[in-house]
C-alpha cells in the first residue's frame, strides 16, 4: 500500500492540475465573454450603475488622500479662512456642478434643477457654455457692463439646438446694436427642454439683478409636452417639470420611495383645464416678476409643426401641443390686455426643419430675432 | 494496483467529505459574519447603495409587471377636460413618497422639501401639506376668501423646537385681534436659506397674492452660504451642502471631483454679505411684485452656546456678519423692513446646546412681535388711505 500511493498520488496531483488548468481557462474565457458583453453594453451608450458607483467611491477617496497629504491643499484650505478683501476673487471658470468626464449630458443645478444646454456642434460646447452652462460668450452675472441687457428665455429652440452658427440671442443682439447704436447684450438663458416654470427660475436666480429692459420668454411647446406627465395638482399650479428630474428623484432616494405613486401620476388623464391654467398663471406671474426688476415682459409663442412627427411617438404629444394652441388663443381673445404676445406660427415665412416639429432653421432663427428686434425698437421707441 | 484502488476510494471519498464540510463550514461562518457586519452598517445608520439599486430595479420591474400582467394599461385614459376627475385621484405628492425614513427629498421647482420636526416619521403625511410643509390645509389649491401671509424660514420657523409654531401663534393672535380672516402660509424647511425661500415663494405662493411675506432666518445663509463658491456666493445663490451630495449620486462616474477641490478651496467671507443683501432686496421686489409688503425677522440666535462644539467656528462667523449687517442697516444701506429679535428682551433659546432654536414660549413672543408690526402697518395703511 505504502509503496502504491507514491504513484497514485502523482497521478492525481497530475488529474488535479489538469482539472484546475481547465477551470482556469474556462474562468478566463468566462471573463473575456463577460468583458466583452460590459464593453459592447457601454459602447451601445448604456451606463453601468456599479462601476459609475466605484468611480465615485475611488475617485472621491483618491482626492480625500491627495488632500490629506498635499502641502499645496492645505494652503489653499487656510486660504479659505482669509478675510481680507481682494483674496478670494473669482478663481471659478465654470459652476463645478457642469464637470463631465463622459458624455455631455443635463446636470441637475441647485436652484436651478437643471442645466448644461446641448445643441450642434457639441465639440464647441464647452467654449460657447458660459459659467452656468448657458450658450453665451460672456458671464454678465459677475460682471454686466453698461450694456442694455435682454434676458431670453426658452427651450432647445432658443438655445439654438439646430442654429449652428448663431442663436435667435445673438441675431437679436447683433441687429438692436447695429439699428440703435446703443450696447445691448441679450442673456440667453434658454434650455432644452425647460418649461415657463423652469424659466421663471433661471429669471430669478440668474437674471433678476440684471434688471434688464425686456425679457423675452421664447416658449410654449414645452409646457404642453411635459406638462402631460406631471401629477394634476402640479398642473394647476403650472409647476410643469421636465421627466428627468422624477428619474434624478428615483437616483437619490432609490430604495425609499413608493415606485407605484410615481408611476400612477403619469396615468393620470391630462386634465386640458389645468394645463391651461398652469400656463396661464405661469404667464402672468413671469409677467409680474419680471417687470419688479424694471423690464417689460414679451411671450414669444414658438413656432411649431405637429405634421412632422406624423407617426412617429412623439406625433400624440404634438397633437396636444396643437390642440392647447388654439385653446390658449381662445384664452387671449378673452384676456386681450394680460400679455404682450407675438405668435410666430403667424409668420408664413417662419420654417422648422424636416422631421422636426419646434425647430427652426438658421434663416428662420434670423427672421425671428428681426421680429422681435422691430418689437423691441418700437416699444423703446413709444418710451 | 487495481485491487487496491477501490480500498483507496472511500478513504478519499471520506477526507474530500471532510473537505467540503470544512469549506461548508468556513463558507457558512463567512456569510454570517458578513451579514453581522451589514445588519450592523445598516444598524448604526450607514446606506448600502448596491442594495438600494438593487431594491429600485427589482421594484420598477415588479409594478412594470404588475401593470402589464393586470392589463392596468387602460387606466391611461384620455385627455380629460373634468378637473374633479383629474384631481380626486391623487392625494399625496409622489416627490414625497417614503417607504423607509421621512427625510429632505428632491423636488423639481423648489429643490428641497420635507419639513422634518418631532416624530416626523409618524404622522408625516397628517400634520404635513401637499408640498410637505408644516401646515394643516392645503392653501394652494383652494386658498378660499383669506388674508394670506406667508412665512419662509428654516428649522426655527419650522418649529423643531415647537408645539405651536410662530406661524400658527401668528394666524391665531392676528385673527384675535383683526376683523379679517388671517391664514398665514409656513413654508419653512430646515437648513433653507433665502435663496431656497425665494424659490419657494416664487413657484408656491406667488398666485396667493399675500399681504406679507415675511423671512424669518439669517444664520442659515452664513452657515450654508460660507461654503458655496464666492461666484455663487456674491449672487447670493447658497445651496445646502447635501444638494453637492445628491449631484454625485445622480452623476456619479460622469463628473471629475476634482472640480470640487477648487470650489472649496476659495470660499470666503467677502461676498457672503453682498448675497444677503441681494437675496433681501430680490426677495423684496418679487414679494411686492405679488401685491406684498416684505419683512425680514433677523432670527434670534447665540453663539455662546456652541462654544468648544464643531459649530463653533460657523456661529462665530454669524456673530461676525451679524455685527456687519446691523453696519449696513445703520448706514441705510438696505431698504427692507427688519425686525431684529436679538434686539428683544424674553426671547429664549430651548437649550444652552442650541444656537437658534427657541422655547415655546418664545415662539409665542416672536408672533406677538411680528403680530404687533403687521397691525401697525395696517392701520398706517389704512390711515393713508383715508
Amino acid at each position: 500500500m505504502v509503496h502504491l500511493t507514491a504513484p497514485l498520488r502523482l497521478r492525481s496531483f497530475a488529474r488535479a492540475l489538469r482539472s484546475r488548468r481547465s477551470s482556469i481557462r474556462e474562468i478566463l474565457a468566462a471573463m473575456i465573454l463577460a468583458a466583452a458583453v460590459l464593453l459592447g453594453y457601454r459602447l451601445t451608450g448604456s451606463k453601468i450603475e456599479l462601476s459609475s458607483r466605484l468611480h465615485l467611491w475611488y475617485a472621491e477617496k483618491e482626492l480625500r488622500v491627495r488632500q490629506l497629504f498635499s502641502a499645496e491643499s492645505a494652503t489653499a484650505a487656510n486660504a479659505a479662512a482669509s478675510t481680507a478683501p481682494g483674496e478670494s476673487d473669482f478663481r471659478l471658470e465654470r459652476s463645478p456642478f457642469l464637470s463631465i468626464v463622459g458624455e455631455i449630458g443635463f446636470r441637475y443645478h441647485p436652484l436651478i434643477d437643471m442645466t448644461g444646454t446641448q445643441f450642434l456642434g457639441l465639440d464647441h460646447t464647452f467654449k460657447a457654455w458660459d459659467f452656468f452652462g448657458f450658450r453665451n460668450d460672456f458671464n454678465a452675472y459677475f460682471d454686466p457692463g453698461d450694456y442694455l441687457y435682454i434676458v431670453i428665455t426658452g427651450n432647445s429652440e432658443a438655445v439654438g439646438a439646430a442654429h449652428r452658427t448663431g442663436t435667435i440671442a445673438q441675431d437679436l443682439q447683433e441687429i438692436l446694436s447695429a439699428r440703435s447704436g446703443k450696447k445691448y447684450r441679450v442673456l440667453n438663458l434658454a434650455m432644452n427642454s425647460a418649461t415657463t416654470a423652469n424659466e421663471i427660475n433661471y429669471f430669478v436666480n440668474l437674471g433678476f439683478n440684471l434688471h434688464p429692459r425686456f425679457v423675452i420668454s421664447h416658449s410654449f411647446a414645452m409646457d404642453t409636452y411635459y406638462g402631460r406627465f406631471v401629477p394634476p395638482l402640479f398642473r394647476k399650479m403650472g409647476l410643469f417639470y421636465y421627466q428627468i428630474e422624477r428619474d434624478w428623484s428615483k437616483l437619490v432616494h432609490a430604495g425609499n420611495y413608493d415606485a407605484k405613486l410615481f408611476e400612477d401620476e403619469t396615468s393620470r388623464p391630462p386634465s386640458e383645464r389645468y394645463l391651461l391654467e398652469g400656463l396661464t398663471r405661469n404667464l402672468q406671474r413671469y409677467r409680474a416678476i419680471a417687470q419688479a426688476s424694471g423690464a417689460k415682459f414679451i411671450f414669444g409663442i414658438q413656432k411649431f409643426d405637429e405634421s412632422r412627427v406624423r407617426g412617429t411617438p412623439s406625433e400624440e404629444g404634438y397633437v396636444e401641443v396643437r390642440h392647447m394652441y388654439g385653446e390658449f388663443q381662445s384664452w387671449l381673445r378673452d384676456h386681450p390686455n394680460d400679455l404682450d404676445v407675438i405668435d410666430f406660427n403667424k409668420f408664413a415665412d417662419i420654417e422648422v426643419g424636416p422631421n422636426d416639429p419646434i425647430h427652426t432653421t438658421q434663416a428662420s432663427a434670423r427672421r425671428i430675432a428681426e421680429i422681435y428686434a422691430d418689437h423691441i425698437l418700437a416699444l423703446e421707441g413709444k418710451q | 494496483m487495481s485491487d487496491s484502488a477501490p480500498a483507496l476510494r472511500p478513504g478519499r471519498f471520506a477526507r474530500a467529505l471532510r473537505a467540503v464540510q470544512a469549506i461548508a463550514r468556513e463558507l457558512a461562518l463567512a456569510a454570517l459574519l458578513a451579514a453581522a457586519v451589514l445588519i450592523g452598517y445598516g444598524a448604526s445608520g450607514g446606506k448600502i447603495e448596491i442594495w438600494k439599486r438593487a431594491h429600485l430595479w427589482y421594484e420598477e420591474k415588479a409594478l412594470w409587471a404588475q401593470q402589464h400582467g393586470l392589463g392596468a394599461e387602460a387606466a391611461l385614459g384620455p385627455a380629460s377636460s373634468d378637473q374633479a376627475t383629474a384631481t380626486s385621484r391623487l392625494g399625496r405628492n409622489p416627490f414625497l413618497a417614503f417607504t423607509g425614513e421621512a427625510a429632505f427629498r428632491l423636488h423639481p421647482l423648489i429643490d428641497v422639501a420635507g419639513a422634518l420636526f418631532r416624530d416626523y416619521n409618524r404622522h408625516f403625511f397628517e400634520e404635513r401639506d401637499y408640498f410637505g410643509f408644516r401646515n394643516n390645509f392645503d392653501a394652494y389649491f383652494d386658498p378660499g376668501d383669506y388674508t394670506y401671509i406667508v412665512m419662509t424660514g428654516n428649522s426655527e420657523l419650522v418649529g423643531i423646537s415647537h408645539n405651536v409654531t410662530i406661524a400658527q401663534n401668528l394666524q391665531d393672535i392676528l385673527n384675535a385681534r383683526s376683523r379679517k380672516k388671517y391664514r398665514v402660509l409656513n413654508l419653512g424647511l430646515n437648513s433653507a436659506t433665502s435663496a431656497t425661500e425665494i424659490n419657494y415663494f416664487v413657484n408656491l405662493a406667488f398666485n396667493l397674492h399675500p399681504e406679507f411675506v415675511i423671512s424669518h432666518a439669517f444664520t442659515t445663509d452664513i452657515i450654508y452660504g460660507y461654503k458655496v463658491p464666492p461666484e455663487f456666493q456674491s449672487m447670493g445663490l447658497f445651496y445646502l451642502d447635501f444638494q453637492t451630495t445628491w449631484w454625485t449620486m445622480i452623476h456619479a462616474g460622469g463628473y471629475d471631483p476634482k472640480a470640487y477641490e477648487l470650489a472649496i478651496s476659495t470660499v470666503s467671507e467677502n461676498h457672503l454679505l453682498q448675497g444677503v443683501v441681494r437675496n433681501l432686496e430680490r426677495y423684496r421686489a418679487v414679494a411686492e411684485a405679488s401685491g406684498a409688503r416684505f419683512i425680514f425677522g433677523l432670527q434670534k440666535f447665540d453663539a455662546s452656546h456652541m462654544k468648544g462644539t464643531q459649530g463653533e467656528a460657523a456661529y462665530e462667523r454669524v456673530s461676525r456678519m451679524y455685527e456687519k449687517f446691523k453696519i449696513l442697516l445703520r448706514n441705510r444701506g438696505l431698504n427692507v423692513d427688519v425686525i431684529d429679535f436679538n434686539t428683544y428682551p424674553g426671547i429664549q433659546l430651548s437649550s444652552e446646546l442650541d444656537p437658534i432654536h427657541t422655547s415655546e414660549a418664545s415662539s409665542r413672543r416672536i408672533a406677538e412681535i411680528y403680530a404687533d408690526h403687521i397691525l401697525a402697518l395696517e392701520r398706517e395703511h389704512q390711515g393713508a388711505q383715508r
